[in-house]
């Protein structure tokens, strides 16, 4: 029982980085139609930006993560402005966005790699690792923090989204952007705040993810196409239906490698997904699409 | 209550989007042969109406027959195996082929667009590509645009492409068409044009059914008109039943 | 000279894998990044056959058409039901899922360390030892796999992969079942590349998982988006081109620990620098 606890609570976990990285996608992809897999590069860079702001600068973690975030934000925002706005301009579709996002990614990932190595760096952020045992389950103070993180982050985009002019500028460009820009929305500023919002949010997850398993340079894709799962399965244009898929899809990857072995824990992953969208191909909570869009 | 000559009938078709109720109960009957007008105020439903019929949105609740045989959820290229077609509002052409290309689309014959047949079987795909082929230029014949069967379709002029589309809808030999205003967009000389090949439409034995805003279309075309209202048809007739109801002006043109 | 040949063996394995490439994503329009991990099922199933069973060259390569174009069936059906994102997300899954596989299934695959000893093609004993000889076994096949593309593109299905491309709502919209035809392509697409797979796997007699990750399934992309979607000429070119540059840029001795992410940089920049500037490639006709 002690075992099965365990397993739970490091679904949590995860499923709290999944969701951070969720959210992020699910934003891009709702609101701008973006296919934007250069996140996973945004994510890397969080990653060693946190990590060198330690380990050269002896700065502090939340501050390091500050300026992680202020680095993604930045990066964010000029990916699309010079990669994707350009083109959006010259009437690119989908499938040209996707493969610049693609080539963006792989731009980014080498530098790091060149930069850096490919080998992992460890950050040492001293008590944060220390352990705690509560009734069995041994947790760590980052542990802690990234699923309150989470939570935080999902309640502070549901107010931002509903309750602020932007966020609500945001939604209405993802319901139908022909009509926001008729109604008189900044289309090309809800896009530069999108990316700016989905940058900051995947920050604390990357900053996890290098405290726990160092930074590397390809750290990020395979999140990323976790977290595009999870917003396919969970419904695109549905936050809730994300983050419950996120945390569901971590719990039953951790619950799976406690009986299996721990190389397939990605596969059932994937298989689980070709399973849903033959069961049900617009996700849990999604909404239906009629005519298919380009 | 379906008689003994209608081709397509909508039963209580109902159909909600995210908590809008488009269709209610929607219910007619079209008659074979005839050209019949939907028209009705933007957000009545019209076009959800087609995209039901066409097969490319699902009902809630209802029923559609086409002959007597049921045809909900069926998918939109199945339908057109079953014969009926749709335009739509903005013409849907394939811009880089040619217009013999696009109006050879709409053949449904067509071994050749399997892989198997085309790596293996190159006589009977040729066989029935040239026959497809007649069929194409025949029906650029009828609407007047076998001169320009080689022309790359989006270099086109748009009344043109309108009717590239009209050929390629009666390539598929479909016996009904949906048309979702096919005057829109057209200046006076192309409209007068497209009217008398769709007019002559029911003497080949097919069924039109037309969405359209123009009145001076409707009248020219429409064997029978339905007024649509909130998603049900609030009223049917022939053309000068309808237009001479006050009320219904009214609602077509709104009070807010 | 005999470097000239092996470059020229090389060139035309990945002439095949990138006109198999060339089906899907510039014929139909459906992006795959899991090239990389159909080549190898090609690859390791026909070397597995060769090795293991005894069955000849030709056998063995039949049978990876086989099992690949059932592999890619098996995902495609699912995935190509909804919008082309989902294959996206898919086929990354497949492209990490399968290079997983490769690794850790080392019963079968003998995971990192690869499979040696693979015998060399031969057919009806006939054995292709030399470089020039597998030259022109290389080059057969790839006059095949051409003339299949050809074929398709001179048909009606060319035709109809085409004006999905282009519109798959009007084409649906004259009857066509588009969800079927892009499964086809999927399976024509994957075995393909499994001919490829089979001619690697018994020239080279030695694969292992580390050419079959996602940066191969890039570097194909790249090939054809350089070269020219849709269009046999540029599938060539573009493989002889991006094999071809970090040859020459060899003898710039550039430091190995920067040679292999420098590469894949310039991958990335030609991939949004056609994008932005010339999305037909230097061959292609229009997109």
């Amino acid at each position: 029982m002690a075992y099965f606890l365990q397993f739970l609570v490091n679904g949590i976990i995860a499923g709290s980085v999944l969701t951070l990285n969720s959210l992020g996608f699910s934003l891009i992809y709702a609101v701008c139609g973006h296919f934007h897999i250069a996140q996973a590069g945004v994510f890397a860079i969080s990653a060693y930006t946190v990590y060198t702001c330690i380990a050269y600068f002896q700065l502090p973690l939340i501050l390091s993560i500050l300026v992680a975030a202020i680095a993604a934000g930045i990066l964010g925002l000029l990916i699309n402005k010079i990669v994707y706005e350009p083109m959006t301009k010259l009437g690119a579709g989908h499938l040209v966005i996707f493969i610049s996002s693609l080539g963006t990614l792989t731009i980014i990932e080498n530098a790091l790699h060149i930069g850096f190595g490919s080998d992992p760096l460890f950050i040492d952020v001293g008590g944060l690792k220390a352990s705690m045992n509560f009734w069995g389950v041994i947790v760590n103070g980052m542990q802690i923090g990234v699923v309150c993180v989470a939570v935080l982050c999902w309640l502070g985009l549901h107010l931002f989204l509903y309750k602020t002019p932007r966020g609500r500028e945001m939604i209405a460009t993802a319901n139908n952007p022909e009509l926001a820009e008729v109604v008189g929305i900044n289309v090309l500023r809800v896009y530069g705040i999108t990316y700016i919002v989905a940058s900051l949010v995947i920050v604390p997850a990357a900053a996890y993810h290098a405290l726990d398993f160092g930074a590397v340079p390809h750290g990020g894709i395979l999140i990323f196409l976790l977290s595009a799962v999870a917003v396919f399965m969970g419904g695109v244009g549905s936050l809730t239906g994300t983050v419950v898929v996120a945390y569901a899809l971590a719990i039953v990857q951790n619950l799976t490698i406690w009986k299996l072995p721990s190389e397939w824990e990605n596969g059932i992953i994937f298989f689980l997904f070709l399973i849903l969208i033959i069961l049900r191909p617009t996700g849990l909570l999604g909404r239906k699409e009629n005519l298919q869009k380009d | 209550m379906a008689k003994e000559n209608d081709i397509l009938e909508v039963f209580k078709v109902t159909k909600s989007f995210g908590g809008l109720l488009v269709l209610k109960e929607l219910s007619f009957a079209i008659k074979e042969c005839e050209i019949t007008a939907l028209i009705g105020a933007n957000g009545a439903g019209k076009t959800t109406a087609f995209n039901i019929i066409t097969g490319f949105c699902q009902a809630d609740s209802g029923k559609v027959r086409f002959r007597g045989k049921d045809i909900c959820g069926r998918t939109p290229h199945d339908l057109v195996r079953k014969g009926i077609a749709r335009s739509f509002q903005q013409v849907r052409l394939l811009g880089e082929l040619t217009v013999l290309k696009n109006v050879l689309l709409g053949c449904q014959d067509q071994p050749g667009e399997g892989f198997s047949n085309s790596l293996l079987r190159p006589k009977k795909v040729r066989r029935q590509e040239d026959k497809n082929v007649e069929w194409a230029i025949q029906c650029l014949e009828k609407v007047g645009l076998e001169e320009i069967a080689d022309e790359i379709v989006e270099e086109l002029s748009y009344p043109d492409q309108k009717l590239v589309n009209l050929a390629q809808l009666l390539a598929t030999r479909c016996e009904m068409l949906l048309l979702d205003e096919p005057a829109s967009g057209l200046d006076a000389a192309s409209i007068k044009k497209f009217l008398g090949l769709v007019k002559a439409l029911p003497d080949r034995d097919k069924t039109v059914l037309v969405v359209e805003h123009n009145m001076s279309v409707v009248e020219e075309l429409a064997d029978h008109v339905l007024f649509l209202h909130n998603g049900e048809v609030y009223a049917r007739g022939l053309y000068n039943e309808i237009v001479n109801q006050r009320e219904l002006g009214e609602l077509y043109f709104g009070t807010d | 000279m005999e470097y000239l040949l092996s470059f020229a063996v090389l060139a035309g394995i990945y002439s095949i894998l990138a006109l198999s490439l060339n089906i899907l994503v510039g014929e139909i329009g459906i992006i795959s990044v899991a090239q990389g991990a159909i080549f190898g099922i090609g690859a390791y199933t026909s070397a597995l056959l060769v090795l293991h069973l005894h069955l000849p060259f030709l056998l063995a390569l039949a049978a990876g058409i086989v099992v690949t174009g059932l592999f890619s069936a098996v995902v495609a059906i699912p995935s190509l039901r909804v919008k082309g994102d989902y294959f996206i997300v898919a086929a990354f899954g497949v492209q990490f899922v399968i290079h997983d596989i490769f690794l850790n299934l080392v019963d079968v695959t003998r995971g990192a360390g690869g499979i040696r000893h693979i015998p060399r093609a031969s057919v009806f004993g006939l054995k292709f030892d030399s470089n020039f000889s597998y030259l022109c076994l290389t080059l057969f096949f790839v006059l095949l796999v051409i003339s299949v593309y050809w074929r398709i593109k001179v048909t009606p299905v060319g035709r109809l992969l085409r004006a999905i491309r282009s519109d798959e709502v009007a084409v649906q919209a004259l009857g066509k079942n588009v969800y079927k035809s892009k499964v086809m392509t999927t399976v024509a697409s994957g075995s393909l590349a499994a001919i490829a797979g089979s001619l690697y796997a018994h020239y080279l007699t030695y694969i292992d998982p580390s050419v079959f990750t996602i940066h191969d399934s890039i570097f194909i992309l790249a090939m054809i988006i350089v070269g020219g979607m849709g269009s046999i000429t540029g599938s060539i070119m573009g493989a002889v081109i991006l094999l071809g540059l970090p040859e020459i840029l060899r003898f710039l001795a550039i430091p190995d620990a920067i040679a292999g992410p420098g590469r894949q940089i310039v991958y990335g920049i030609l991939l949004i620098l056609f994008m932005r500037f010339r999305t037909k490639g230097l061959f292609g006709k229009s997109f």
